[in-house]
């Protein structure tokens, strides 16, 4: 038992974590462009790596909402971005990095979506094999508010579907709530600012891995 | 081993083709149009209501093609209450074997109408046992079924169909969940459940570029717009024709 406990998450200061976000032209799971991509890659207390990146894509149609809510500049997004593929090649060297545990907020829901939108933008062809690393803040903090204890032999992969179905009236499981709920300091004024969330995502990972036994 | 394409009409609110004899030059194709060009002889129509059955019927006869045709439709532990329903429903699709499979399938389709409907006509396994015959053939939708239900969800779905064969499609469309709901699949068919596991595509367009109309199509019934569709993993444009021609060579 108590090799167990020593085995858990929470204890495991040699962990890297990937934590990512994308901010997208607008919210269609086939079609949304990502223009950018914030990740960091962090170990126990430390933040060792930190990248802010703006894939270019010629043709990129920003929502009005995506304006509104981002704070898109075109003229910003153009002398910042990259090309693509070199963006691309970066972040997956963690991503796919079978060592490196990953997290951040409605992963499962949108942004692996994205990620494959990404690669298909680029000639690449679907791979999902990382979602089996995937720890999404949003998914923990259900399965601390419904008790849900991972049984043994589940994949992580069912156990992000699982949760993710799951919703119950007055489950919050925002960036905002979640800082609030783990007295975080919250900026609303930075956020949708890539790095900004995934550095909250970070701080609010740490406080929730403490509240479930993985 | 050949993969069954599985249509499905825009009666059914998730496709856009249609049931016309033929395809108009300009504008939706018809599935039967394409059956005939891709020379498929048996059309496997699957649909979420009965509308569209005797369009399919008549112009098939015409065509001198084999309607397979099934209706899929939702069973939910008891039909009768409203609580938990999404929980525990799933879908079931029903093959009618022959002439009196149909009268067969309009009884249960009457049953799920005038006993079980909430939001949409359901049955439940209790009803769905005293019901079903053996001129219906029992298949299960590889997303829909109790399942994929159970992996994906919290649901705990126990199905009773006894000892009845039944078929399982299986399908790849380079989402994330597929090998989950395949694994599970097998798992239950390793059992002895009485059930076969039948690769299959499902079939709403013809090609990956139509896939923005097939969108749009889906926001205009959904209420939503394509920069917003609200449609849970719509991320896969794999579900045509084009992709079921590549993978049978």
């Amino acid at each position: 038992m108590a090799r167990k406990i020593n085995n858990l998450l929470r204890f495991d200061s040699n962990k890297k974590w990937l934590i990512f976000d994308f901010e997208t032209e607008d919210l269609n799971l086939f079609s949304s462009k990502p223009w950018q991509l914030s990740y960091c890659l962090y170990q126990g207390n430390e933040k060792i790596e930190e990248y802010d990146h703006f894939p270019f894509w010629p043709d990129l149609k920003m929502s009005e909402d995506a304006v509104r809510i981002t704070g898109f500049i075109y003229g910003d997004y153009k002398s910042k971005s990259q090309d693509a593929n070199k963006v691309l090649e970066h972040f997956e060297k963690y991503l796919f990095d079978k060592d490196i545990f990953i997290s951040g907020a409605n992963l499962i829901g949108f942004d692996i979506f994205i990620h494959n939108n990404f690669r298909r933008l680029l000639g690449k062809s679907s791979d999902y094999s990382y979602i089996e690393r995937i720890y999404d803040v949003q998914n923990i903090e259900k399965a601390i508010e419904i008790g849900y204890q991972k049984p043994d032999g589940q994949s992580q992969t069912a156990w992000n579907f699982k949760l993710k179905s799951f919703n119950r009236k007055g489950l919050k499981t925002s960036v905002e709530y979640l800082c609030k709920k783990y007295s975080i300091d919250y900026d609303k004024n930075m956020a949708h600012d890539g790095l900004y969330d995934v550095e909250l995502t970070y701080q609010i990972l740490k406080k929730q891995l403490y509240l479930i036994n993985q | 081993m050949q993969k069954v394409p599985l249509w499905t009409s825009h009666y059914s609110g998730r496709s856009i083709l249609t049931l016309d004899s033929e395809s108009p030059e300009v504008g939706p194709k018809s599935i039967f149009g394409l059956c005939k060009e891709n020379d498929i002889k048996d059309v496997y129509l699957i649909e979420s209501n009965m509308t569209g059955f005797l369009e399919a019927y008549s112009n098939c006869i015409d065509l001198g093609l084999n309607l397979r045709f099934g209706l899929k439709l939702t069973i939910t532990d008891d039909a009768s209450t409203k609580e938990d329903s999404l929980k525990n429903e799933s879908k079931i699709i029903l093959f009618i074997k022959n002439s009196n499979g149909y009268k067969d399938i309009i009884k249960i389709w009457a049953w799920a109408h005038e006993n079980g409907f909430y939001y949409i006509p359901r049955i439940d396994w209790k009803n769905f046992s005293k019901l079903i015959t053996e001129n219906l053939i029992i298949a299960f939708p590889f997303y829909d079924s109790f399942v994929a239900k159970n992996t994906m969800t919290f649901s705990e779905i126990i199905p009773s169909i006894g000892r009845r064969p039944h078929t399982f499609f299986v399908e790849d469309n380079e989402l994330p969940f597929d090998n989950l709901i395949n694994e599970a699949l097998e798992l239950y068919c390793s059992a002895d459940h009485g059930c076969t596991l039948m690769p299959a595509q499902s079939i709403f367009y013809e090609t990956p570029d139509d896939f923005k109309a097939y969108q749009s199509f889906r926001c205009i019934l959904n209420k939503s717009k394509l920069s917003k569709p609200n449609f849970d993993h719509m991320s896969s444009n794999t579900f045509n024709l084009e992709r079921w021609r590549s993978k049978n060579g």
